[in-house]
């Protein structure tokens, strides 16, 4: 065993919820600000010896309960809950609901070792990992075909990382992904954007010879979105969908309980096919003076939406109740894109079920929504209705952020 | 404001035979939890083990009490018979 700060030339922190040790600290407390990794006893195996601490991380996410460690080398690594396999170390001995104290740090996915991933996406209990070479590898948790391929006869789930198969012609290679509750998104080079998984509130955005959302596809299924745009970023809620194209255009469909899908949600509750957001600049500008373009990247939390424009404001619609929407001051209504006040151009930005965490220019992270398990890293539990910056961290500079669920990251690539 | 962070369909849970319970995932990464004898019981709350957060199943007591109806008709039957 070899501990990370040993070599390592990078700092990662975590903070949140815990219960199964998804923070990769090697416990299962709650940690309620952010903690330095590295520093605190996070250890990884000496499979990666000459690996991981010339590497630095490329993205951190996760889902319930576990969490995904993507390097710049390609290098998946998983921790914390591993009851649906969602951890994609191969098979595990032994009683598998309950939480393993060496699933408490991260770990490579030792499967995917001759195959360089680009980008990982986490479901509830599943991951989707786009490959160098541009196909899907899924594992984890199938109840709802979410792995977007079969599994053996009789079992819902498999730990071994295993390809995506896309019957449509023409398809070979993906760009994109995106994994919901229970759902997963991913565009093709062509720019045909597919669903797949659960569709019981519309989120697969196909309807069948019904006119009825379609409520299952157990294998990726084209939906028909423009034909004069070319669909660039997809993401995916609980129950709610999104596409980005390239010139800026938003499509959302599934659950519109909250207004998610930026219709009011006394008059749609679920959106059966793609629907163009209408954004009013003059409405949403109430407090600042922006020169929004176009939306650049988009964020999905279980029941809101983020969007972020090319001169770095964010913008926010959908659950409001948590201070998910970051915009208290305002008198928006919640399914109408408000302006989130953030000092400073967010250069990224993600979202975990009920909170979100920005990242700005200056490196700078700021938190807000839900705070229970202390997801927004104040130290308290209290939730945070506008956008503060994570206080124990302003006097370094995070060069990225990530969540799962109900936890949070962030990391540095210096020496701390 | 409802006390309930969301309201689910008994549809959209998923069942563990094993413990006989069933389930819907919980923002903070856990699970929320109502056992099948406490829905025969007309309980309608899932809690989470690790947060406050509670979910209002939506469901129908009477399919969780068909299996008690069939009993008593079968012993009824038995009686019947005897």
């Amino acid at each position: 065993m070899t501990t990370i700060d040993e070599r390592a030339e990078w700092a990662v922190w975590a903070w949140g919820a815990n219960n199964c040790g998804q923070l990769g600290c090697g416990h299962r407390q709650d940690l309620l600000a952010p903690t330095v990794l590295n520093k605190s006893g996070m250890v990884l195996t000496s499979d990666l010896e000459g690996g991981l601490g010339r590497c630095t991380p490329t993205q951190l996410t996760g889902g319930g309960a576990f969490s995904v460690l993507l390097t710049d080398s390609g290098q998946v690594l998983t921790c914390g809950k591993n009851d649906r396999s969602q951890l994609g170390q191969g098979p595990q001995k032994g009683e598998k609901s309950k939480p393993r104290s060496e699933n408490m740090i991260f770990s490579p996915c030792t499967l995917l070792d001759t195959t360089p991933v680009a980008r990982v996406a986490a479901g509830w209990d599943f991951v989707l990992a786009l490959t160098g070479s541009g196909s899907i590898l899924s594992w984890g948790s199938n109840s709802f075909g979410q792995l977007g391929r079969a599994c053996s006869e009789g079992v819902k789930m498999d730990s071994t990382p295993q390809p995506v198969i896309c019957a449509h012609s023409g398809v070979s290679k993906f760009v994109e992904i995106a994994a919901g509750l229970r759902h997963a998104l991913a565009i093709s080079e062509c720019g045909h954007t597919f669903s797949w998984g659960s569709g019981r509130r519309g989120q697969l955005g196909v309807v069948n010879q019904h006119g009825k959302p379609l409520s299952n596809s157990p294998s990726p299924i084209s939906l028909f979105l423009t034909e004069c745009e070319r669909p660039s970023q997809v993401v995916a809620g609980m129950n709610f969908s999104g596409v980005l194209t390239e010139t800026g255009s938003v499509y959302l469909w599934g659950c519109n309980k909250y207004g998610q899908c930026g219709v009011m949600p006394t008059s749609e509750v679920m959106l059966f096919r793609p629907t163009c957001l209408k954004f009013t600049k003059e409405r949403a500008k109430s407090d600042i003076e922006d020169t929004h373009s176009k939306f650049v990247s988009l964020g999905a939390g279980w029941t809101h939406l983020i969007l972020r424009t090319d001169n770095g404001q964010l913008y926010s619609l959908g659950r409001s109740d948590l201070g998910q929407l970051g915009r208290s001051s305002d008198t928006i209504p919640p399914h109408i894109p408000g302006h989130v006040s953030i000092k400073g151009m967010v250069t990224s930005h993600v979202c975990s079920s009920e909170h979100n965490l920005a990242l700005t220019d200056k490196g700078q992270v700021y938190s807000w929504g839900w705070n229970e398990h202390g997801i927004c890293g104040t130290g308290n539990e209290n939730n945070v209705f506008q956008p503060q910056p994570v206080s124990s961290l302003v006097d370094k500079t995070i060069v990225g952020v990530g969540c799962g669920a109900g936890h949070c990251f962030c990391w540095t690539t210096r020496h701390v | 404001m409802s006390v309930y962070h969301d309201e689910i369909e008994i549809e959209d849970m998923e069942y563990d035979e094993d413990t006989e319970t069933y389930h819907y995932p919980c923002p903070c990464g856990d699970r929320f939890e109502i056992t099948r004898e406490e829905l025969e019981n007309g309980e309608d709350e899932a809690k989470c083990p690790s947060c406050s957060l509670i979910i209002k199943v939506i469901y129908d007591q009477d399919d969780f009490m068909v299996g008690e109806q069939v009993i008593a008709v079968k012993n009824m039957k038995e009686l019947e018979l005897a």
